[in-house]
């Protein structure tokens, strides 16, 4: 999570809350909440589960995605409590971001590193980068517990295709552009954080704020396996309701979940209970 | 009855007329069958003999090293049976891969075998034509065509050939085949779990569309989905056609009243409009009309004017048809200006001395004559936005998703037409090429339904001269 | 006293007319002289616009600079014109000869080929992306200018209805006076036909030269390297780009479209006596 210093100091962006209590109308907290690789990070963190079987084909044959469970349920809540709040900022993407960043109109935002340099431009002295808070379940203000966001740990995989011509050219050229003081090279050039934990030890990076973020950060994140589409398109809907019903009131939240997890157990091999094509 | 007919004899009259060349015709034609182009080199005509002979040897060589095969495979019923694998190659470290089967390739070549094959009948058919006419020419006492001759008769009596020749070539590799190929698509399930040149996809007959169409899923089903993707298309159609047309006749009236004076300029300022390219201006609009963009700015408030889910998008959906009514009246202003200055104003003068006020001239003389001018032009207008893709998934990417009335799996969102849908299917990142081929063709149904009308209301308009 | 009436009611008319006119024409234009105003404005380096009308209104070409200097923008030009001149060639050249076989002269085939082609033309034009990307794939062509004038023009014959139109309504008299006096029959075509058809052709030229400029949607399927985009793919990435490349230009963006814009917009205003004629002659005969 990126935020401004000026605005937030170290001990309010280790909540929710404790961001939300500096902003406004006029300066925001930005979540992306219409883009389900942020939205699964409010039910990873119950530990609730979503997990694809894969066929010979790679075709899916069965999905199983704990969301709307009883814990489900109030994790939308939460989730749909926060997405009401006037200094939230439920319809952000990137670009709104650093837009934001700019002209301080939003103080914290959840993004990625490849956004980086853009909002390090926007914020200049302030820039300032942490580990993902931790949100409140049963609802904001409430005295609830205190859940940490569990992100997705995206990464960067090298592949050489099987038909190539060169294969074992590619395959040594692939070899040398992962080895370890390329990573580093990579660092500098566009700032992606090393998969490598020797060249994590590397003074430039252990310096970086960022690194420290995502390093941390680490420690509460899942594995990004092969997700089909079929999770991140109703979990665009579901934020997309949201973000819809923050603005007019009205949010039918056991329907829209109950579809939304349907949509994502559809696999596409038949079987008795949700097959499709 | 009669285009039953006319199919039935498309097709006994070439056998018929093959029957009789080979009862009537002399032993050259006869041996024609089995060789081509030895009657024309009996006759004289070497060179054509010789092409035909040399057309007839290269197709039976690539039948039996290349075509003959991926045919074979075409029709065996399952595309390709070999998987592809890996073999561990210890001298260089990795994994080697073996050649399979390639569904696609084969799908691709066995399509291309049997045009190539229809081809050849055609030749071949035109070589046996050729002999029968040189044995009636004989028969008469006539000379058969010199190789000058035949050339000379290719570029006058027969230029048409000349000229329709490359156009139909390009149309034949560039839309006939790949349609062809698409189609067979829709009755394999190529997607992305069966992609070659890794897996192997297989036909599977007509489970494609039993799944699309079949309304015992219930809600959970795609037919619900696909039902509400048409029903948006036809109801899209309708406004972005007719709003158009309705305030571009409005506005070109308004223009051409009386008494106003700097014509040309009012026409300028609309036409402006159109003079940047259209999907620029569309992302331009996305921008302008986004939740965070300058027409919020500018009225101070927050309205999601692209996202709003509620009442199945109503929102966005009338945006939508703002936006084309911004992008498509200055083109019906201008075609009405035109043709309402065609209008005879003997009409108008007598309806003036009747004593007509202007609502009741508009109804009666204007609207009637400017329907009856551009009927055909309304209805390819109607068709043409069925299918009009760059509105939409420039202004709103089909989106918003909504999950209560578009579920099921089916990858459409809230202001999906059909074509839209069937470009996500095929570039989403789990591609249904399968699915997607289903609903071209349904796109082709309605489009060819649709057009047939207005070819027939044409021809039916074309004969009634006088309109009164 | 009622002429002095209707009189009066004229002029309120009119003005009530005038004003109409001005609110809607108005409304029509704002969108394109925003886009030229944000190509103008100087703005932050970041490149992201969020009020209309920023303090200390300044304008400047900074952004066209920028356009050619940091974005292949000069590149994409080019790659646009030359895709545009040859496939406008070779599609005027296809649909001419296509029109004339079909207007003019008589053969067996011609009705149900005209059918054939009729019902060809009614299918999306996505439907063959996918097989036309792999057949240029297994002819080695993606990813080249070539195959985009080729994909363009392939399709040419299937738009012959309004060359067609304005074919049929030439006198056959002409051509059976030339026949009388020893013409073949490409003799007739080049020399007296095509003369007769410079309205026609000269719309035909403008439209198959200015389609490439507004596709993306092929280009998009075939090409995939940056230096062999075409204006209309290479705007379109400006301002849509994937997640994960943040890429947000779209003061750059407006420079660009206003050259796209300002290109068309010459274009057709030195073609515009020809592209009324024969729209108007084609279509409503049509």
């Amino acid at each position: 999570m990126y935020y401004n210093k000026a605005a937030l100091a170290e001990t309010d962006v280790k909540t929710f809350d404790g961001i939300l209590a500096k902003c406004s109308a006029s300066k925001q907290f930005a979540f992306p909440m219409a883009d389900g690789w942020y939205t699964t990070s409010f039910y990873f963190g119950k530990n609730l589960g979503y997990n694809v079987t894969y066929d010979k084909n790679l075709a899916e044959t069965k999905i199983e995605c704990d969301f709307d469970n009883a814990t489900g349920v109030k994790v939308t809540e939460a989730m749909w409590g926060y997405a009401q709040n006037k200094g939230f900022k439920a319809d952000a993407n990137d670009s709104k971001i650093t837009a934001g960043f700019s002209d301080g109109s939003i103080i914290a935002a959840v993004s990625g590193i490849w956004n980086r340099n853009a909002i390090e431009g926007a914020l200049k002295e302030n820039f300032a980068a942490v580990k993902l808070p931790t949100y409140t379940l049963g609802g904001e203000g409430q005295t609830g517990e205190q859940v940490q966001l569990v992100s997705f740990a995206g990464y960067k995989a090298m592949g050489v295709n099987n038909y190539s011509k060169n294969k074992t050219d590619a395959l040594d050229f692939a070899e040398f552009y992962t080895n370890r003081e390329n990573q580093i090279k990579h660092y500098e050039a566009r700032g992606f954080v090393p998969t490598d934990t020797e060249a994590r030890k590397d003074e430039k990076i252990q310096a970086d704020v960022c690194a420290k973020a995502i390093t941390e950060q680490l420690k509460y994140s899942k594995t990004q396996i092969n997700v089909p589409s079929t999770l991140w398109v109703p979990m665009e809907g579901l934020g997309s309701a949201m973000i819809t019903g923050a603005q007019s009131g009205s949010f039918d939240l056991q329907a829209q979940l109950k579809a939304c997890v349907e949509a994502i157990k559809k696999t596409t091999v038949k079987n008795t209970d949700s097959g499709t094509m | 009855m009669k285009k039953n007919s006319k199919v039935k004899s498309a097709v006994t009259n070439p056998i018929k007329a093959l029957l009789a060349a080979l009862r009537g015709g002399s032993v050259f034609t006869r041996l024609s069958f089995v060789i081509m182009g030895f009657g024309q080199i009996a006759r004289g005509q070497i060179c054509k003999g010789i092409a035909y002979m040399a057309t007839q040897a290269l197709f039976i060589l690539y039948m039996i090293f290349f075509g003959g095969g991926y045919i074979r495979q075409l029709f065996s019923g399952d595309l390709g049976t070999r998987l592809s694998g890996e073999k561990w190659n210890e001298a260089l470290q990795m994994f080697e891969k073996i050649k399979g089967d390639n569904s696609f390739l084969i799908l691709l070549y066995g399509v291309v075998s049997v045009v190539l094959f229809l081809l050849f009948t055609w030749i071949w058919i035109l070589n046996i034509k050729g002999n029968y006419d040189n044995d009636c020419k004989i028969a008469k006492g006539e000379k058969v065509f010199t190789l000058r001759q035949d050339l000379r008769a290719l570029i006058n009596e027969r230029f048409y050939v000349l000229l329709l020749a490359l156009p139909l070539l390009g149309l034949l590799i560039f839309t006939v085949m790949p349609l062809v190929f698409m189609v067979l698509i829709a009755f394999t399930n190529y997607d992305y779990a069966h992609m070659p040149p890794g897996k192997l996809f297989d036909w599977v007959g007509f489970r494609n569309f039993k799944t699309m169409f079949s309304l015992s899923q219930g809600s959970s089903g795609f037919a619900f989905v696909f039902l509400r993707v048409l029903l948006w298309t036809f109801i899209w159609a309708f406004f972005a056609t007719f709003t158009n047309y309705f305030l571009g006749i409005i506005i070109a009236l308004l223009i051409q009243k009386k008494g106003i004076k700097l014509k040309a300029l009012w026409r300028t300022l609309f036409v402006v409009a159109i003079a940047v390219p259209q999907f620029v201006t569309l992302l331009l609009m996305q921008k302008i009309l986004d939740s965070d963009g300058i027409l919020n700015k500018m009225l101070g408030t927050n309205i999601l004017w692209l996202t709003d889910q509620r009442y199945l998008s109503l929102l966005p959906r009338t945006m939508i048809i703002l936006v084309n009514i911004w992008l498509g009246v200055p083109y019906t202003l201008l075609m009405c200006s035109g043709i309402f200055m065609n209008i005879p104003t003997d009409y108008y003068e007598a309806a003036r001395i009747d004593g007509a006020n202007p609502v009741t001239i508009f109804f009666a003389i204007t609207l009637p004559y400017m329907l009856h001018v551009t009927a055909p032009y309304l209805i390819t207008q109607f068709v043409g936005n069925i299918n009009n893709f760059n509105v939409i998934w420039l202004l709103t990417g089909g989106g918003p998703v909504d999950n209560l009335h578009y579920g099921g799996g089916s990858q459409a969102q809230s202001t999906d037409l059909l074509v839209t849908w069937l470009y996500r299917l095929t570039t989403d990142q789990n591609p249904k090429y399968n699915v997607a081929s289903v609903i071209g063709i349904v796109i082709f149904v309605i489009s060819a339904v649709l057009s047939l009308i207005t070819y027939n209301r044409t021809s039916a308009a074309r004969s009634e001269e006088a309109f009164q | 006293m009622k002429r002095g009436m209707t009189r009066i009611w004229h002029k309120i008319s009119d003005v009530f007319v005038y004003l109409l006119l001005a609110t809607l024409g108005i409304l029509w234009v704002l969108p394109i002289f925003y886009l030229v105003y944000t190509a103008f404005r100087v703005t932050p380096s970041t490149g992201i616009i969020n009020t209309v009308f920023p303090s200390g209104l300044r304008l400047g070409f900074g952004n066209f600079t920028r356009l050619f200097r940091e974005t292949m923008f000069a590149r994409w030009l080019g790659n646009t014109l030359i895709v545009s001149a040859s496939s406008c060639a070779l599609t005027t050249l296809f649909i001419l000869m296509v029109s004339y076989a079909f207007s003019r002269l008589r053969f067996k085939l011609r009705k149900p080929l005209m059918n054939v082609l009729l019902v060809l033309g009614m299918f999306p034009g996505f439907m063959s992306m996918i097989a036309v990307y792999f057949i240029l794939k297994a002819m080695g062509l993606t990813n080249s200018l070539f195959a985009l004038v080729l994909v363009y023009s392939g399709g040419a014959a299937l738009s012959y209805y309004i060359c067609k139109g304005f074919f049929d309504t030439v006198p056959k008299a002409m051509e059976e006076a030339a026949v009388l006096d020893g013409a073949t029959q490409p003799m007739i075509f080049i020399n007296i036909i095509l003369p007769m058809a410079k309205p026609i052709i000269v719309y035909t030229v403008l439209t198959s030269f200015i389609s490439p400029w507004c596709d993306f949607i092929f280009v998009n399927t075939i090409i995939s390297e940056r230096d062999k985009y075409t204006v209309s793919l290479g705007l379109y990435k400006m301002i849509n780009a994937e997640k994960n490349s943040f890429n947000d230009n779209f003061t750059t963006f407006c420079a660009g479209a206003f050259v796209v814009g300002a290109i068309i917009v010459s274009l057709f205003m030195s073609m515009q006596k020809y592209y009324v004629e024969g729209v108007t002659s084609g279509a409503v005969k049509g």
